[in-house]
């Protein structure tokens, strides 16, 4: 009988080894996570986000041995799903869309009473209404802990443009998480 | 809680599962790359042959490389006297006076005519001018050619400096004295000044270059779609050049040029069925071009000229068109490629130091310029890059 528990290392030699059993390990021990990542780049459309986490995970499995080991084996996985996220993103058009327009009013903090009973599904359709390209600044930021010099770096705009698109994104989902006055 | 802190915690703590068919599908493609695996060890012959191929190649560029080498060589030598020169290039006697020669006498030649250089490989073909019936020389020996006013020599050579020569005529000589009018006239010497003289008015020219191309990404499709029983039609392409070249002489006949197409294009266009429907294909590629060519004139003054050389090509980008939808499919091709080039020249004077060069060249790609994607490995769609280009260079010449 097959173990269930594995160390990085024995997953990263079974994933070269082209182990079936393996490779089926570490899907599960990721897949949903990483799913919850590829859903905050696709918005809500599950469609996209099960095509990105599909590929990604095929890349993580054909390339596994470019994995040198340094750093944990989830932040390796999880570049590569950001990275092939974008990617799709970015096929779908070549243009990165952004918040045109004035700067929404400032809107005071959400308590956090308030943003406890905001469900994921939620907040993952809020997101989707941003444009394209606001979503994976925001998510560079936010999730991903980007300064606004990598993200220009990553999509060839100017840290500016990334720091204003954040912060008008940041400010729209505010306004959006608000609870009505009714 | 801050907003960022919230959404991070919230899609990370997704309790969402992914539905069962994306392991699935994972699983396919994992299933495919090992039939690749398989498809590419039963494919391991044929890419011996493939090495065997570049082998060929790697020996063709380094027989190419030698041959350019020894023009460049040769070029040198004739341009400044070297070692083999020094007993001929110096200060050397032309005949003013041949004495009768004797079985045993060394005869001496002295000078103070004006004499060409002469090399120890051209000393079998010195003539004596219009002496070939008194000598008993066949008629049709190269002989009674004039030569220029040359720099005055003066000095003393021993014609047994020249064995070579006396050899073959010696006894001829013997018996028919020479008269005051001899001169010993190398032929090969006289090309020799006309190449200088050549090189003199065109040893190196700039020019700025222009070509139209029709191209072809000659892979198994688009060579497919060539046959009328094929659902893919393959449709004439056609791209443009633009650059600039910079040729030096290395001989009478033989120039080397260096070309920079700062824009090269190629192109492909096709008709296929895809998902039910027949629809246009396009891919455009540019490419940053470097080319290496030799021209080899069919005579020292002819106007037309053969030439073979090598290109490297950058690749800038690359894009598809599919009904209309395009996509940046620069990372699906290598970012290099290189070639053979052939062509024909005709290059007309246009009066002082311009020249206007006219041409047809067709270039041959021997890399495989797709590098492959997610669906396709590279070594199954093998694409080349060929193309038959018209040009024209508008050349300058600098003097040396």
């Amino acid at each position: 009988m097959r173990k269930e528990s594995y160390c990085d290392e024995e997953i990263v030699n079974g994933c070269i080894r082209n182990d079936r059993h393996i490779q089926e390990v570490l899907y599960r021990m990721h897949a949903r996570k990483m799913y919850g990542i590829c859903l905050g780049y696709a918005g809500s459309s599950r469609d996209l986000a099960q095509d990105m986490l599909q590929e990604a995970f095929v890349k993580v499995f054909r390339h596994m041995d470019q994995y040198d080991g340094k750093g944990s084996l989830e932040g390796w996985i999880r570049r590569i799903v950001r990275n092939t996220a974008i990617d799709i993103l970015r096929k779908q058009s070549r243009h990165i869309e952004l918040i045109q327009g004035e700067v929404p009013e400032r809107h005071e903090a959400i308590g956090e009473d308030a943003l406890s009973q905001i469900a994921t599904k939620d907040i993952l359709t809020m997101i989707a209404r941003l444009p394209k390209g606001a979503r994976i600044i925001f998510n560079l930021y936010a999730l991903e802990g980007y300064s606004h010099q990598e993200i220009a770096e990553q999509l060839e705009i100017t840290p500016g443009t990334s720091k204003s698109q954040y912060s008008r994104a940041r400010h729209l989902l505010q306004q959006w998480l608000q609870p009505s006055d009714s | 809680m801050k907003l960022e802190k919230w959404y991070k915690y919230k899609i990370e703590s997704n309790t969402e599962d992914p539905p069962e068919k994306v392991w699935e599908e994972v699983q396919n493609a994992l299933d495919i790359d090992l039939v690749w695996q398989r498809v590419d060890l039963e494919l391991q012959p044929a890419a011996k042959k493939v090495s065997r191929t570049w082998i060929a190649v790697a020996a063709s560029l380094l027989l190419l490389m030698a041959a350019l080498g020894t023009l460049w060589y040769q070029a040198g030598i004739l341009r400044k006297p070297g070692k083999e020169d020094a007993v001929t290039a110096v200060e050397r006697p032309a005949i003013q006076r041949l004495p009768a020669i004797t079985g045993q006498q060394q005869p001496l030649i002295t000078a103070s005519q004006p004499f060409l250089p002469i090399t120890h490989r051209l000393k079998q073909r010195l003539l004596y001018k219009d002496k070939n019936t008194a000598m008993g020389l066949p008629e049709d020996s190269p002989a009674g050619l004039t030569i220029p006013a040359m720099q005055p020599m003066t000095g003393a050579v021993a014609l047994s400096a020249m064995p070579d020569f006396f050899t073959a005529a010696d006894s001829q000589m013997n018996d028919y004295p020479i008269d005051h009018d001899a001169r010993l006239i190398s032929e090969n010497a006289l090309d020799d000044i006309r190449s200088h003289e050549a090189m003199g008015q065109q040893g190196t020219y700039f020019g700025l270059s222009m070509q139209f191309a029709n191209t072809w990404l000659r892979n198994e499709k688009t060579a497919a779609g060539l046959q009328n029983t094929s659902l893919v039609d393959t449709r004439p392409s056609f791209g443009k050049s633009f650059g600039v070249v910079v040729g030096q002489q290395l001989s009478k006949k033989v120039d080397l040029k260096l070309g920079l197409n700062i824009i090269s294009e190629k192109s492909q266009a096709y008709n296929e069925y895809l998902h039910g429907q027949f629809v246009s294909t396009r891919i455009d590629m540019n490419y940053t071009k470097l080319v290496l060519t030799a021209s080899y004139r069919f005579g020292p003054h002819s106007p037309h000229r053969a030439v073979a050389g090598l290109y490297a090509a950058y690749l800038v980008d690359a894009s598809q068109f599919v009904d209309g939808m395009d996509e940046n499919v620069t990372r699906d091709y290598s970012k290099t490629d290189f070639g053979l080039v052939a062509g024909y020249e005709y290059v007309h004077q246009l009066g002082g130091r311009v020249q206007l060069g006219t041409g047809v060249y067709a270039n041959y790609g021997l890399q495989n310029v797709f590098a492959g994607n997610d669906q396709l490995p590279a070594y199954l769609n093998r694409t080349n890059l060929l193309s038959l280009h018209a040009g024209i260079v508008l050349g300058y010449a600098f003097r040396q």
